[in-house]
């Protein structure tokens, strides 16, 4: 089971123990944007920190604006074991998608310190 | 075709493309969507065909000073710098040619075959023209590093087939219904 909390605006905050597949492992606190299908979004400084294999081009929207960077592969402890994700590199707050709580179970109360929980799905 | 576009800001040229194309061209969907457009932004010239390369053909013979070019090309219907823009890699440099050989590659290949394939990722090595495709963006990506371990050797760009990008945060541009 993965834990975190929601604020007082709503948002879902989750600690994620990241990698570039072998150890040390870095915990990153991110954000579970349910509008956008990607797995992990990172900014360029933890992407240097981890060391994260790039894959090359990448193509994302914006508000509907295009833009392209380059994406990466890291290692996620999920709720199903270690689990290998795309990073998309962004400017912002680590992110978490769709396409990582993909296959999982998500509660949230959503209050000023309300536990989160994401499970797997038997 | 675009080399003269490229060496003034890419961004910005496209930016105005994309202005002419709203504000004049917008028509050209009734009967068009889909066909290939290229529009020269110095002055609004523009062609329309549905076979790639026969508008820019027209144009090349309409405007042969390549000083004078400023050309964009794209399909009606999906505004400019979707299939064209910019990367920076590593270093801060802007890889254009890297995406203009994926694109192609792209048409040729795998636009065809967009009603088949649609919302899955692909992942292609313009060096060799290899490729993967997989529902899981990682899974296409992990094969691909498998057989083309070597950094330096290749080039990897992803897509997600029939979409206008591979992933998008806060909505899908208006003109594209999934």
């Amino acid at each position: 089971m993965i834990t975190g909390r929601s604020d007082a605006d709503g948002r879902i905050t989750i600690n994620i123990q990241v990698s570039d597949g072998s150890p040390p492992r870095l915990e990153i606190a991110a954000v579970i944007a349910t509008d956008s299908i990607v797995e992990l979004a990172l900014p360029h400084r933890l992407i240097t920190q981890l060391g994260l294999t790039p894959i090359g081009g990448d193509s994302f929207a914006v508000s509907g604006e295009p833009q392209r960077a380059p994406s990466y592969i890291a290692y996620v402890e999920w709720v199903g074991g270690l689990t290998p994700v795309i990073v998309v590199e962004t400017p912002g707050e680590p992110l978490i998608g769709r396409g990582l709580l993909r296959g999982s179970f998500l509660r949230a109360d959503f209050m000023d310190g309300g536990e989160v929980a994401v499970y797997g799905i038997e | 075709m675009v080399a003269n576009a490229e060496r003034r800001a890419g961004a910005e040229i496209y930016g105005w493309a994309r202005a002419i194309y709203d504000a004049e061209l917008r028509h050209l969907e009734a009967e068009h969507t889909g066909e290939f457009l290229v529009l020269d932004v110095n002055t609004g010239e523009y062609e329309v065909d549905a076979e790639r390369g026969q508008a820019a053909l027209r144009m090349l013979a309409r405007f042969p000073d390549e000083d004078a070019q400023a050309f964009c090309a794209f399909r009606v219907g999906a505004p400019p710098s979707y299939r064209r823009g910019l990367v920076k890699g590593a270093d801060g440099s802007e890889d254009t040619d890297g995406w203009q050989q994926a694109d192609a590659i792209y048409e040729a290949q795998f636009r065809p075959r967009e009603p088949e394939l649609k919302g899955k990722f692909l992942v292609l090595d313009v060096n060799t023209g290899d490729y993967e495709i997989d529902e899981r963006h990682v899974q296409a990506a992990l094969r691909m590093l498998e057989r083309h371990p070597v950094e330096s050797e290749r080039a990897f760009y992803s897509y997600r087939i029939g979409y206008p990008a591979t992933y998008h945060f806060g909505g899908w541009p208006a003109w594209f219904k999934e």
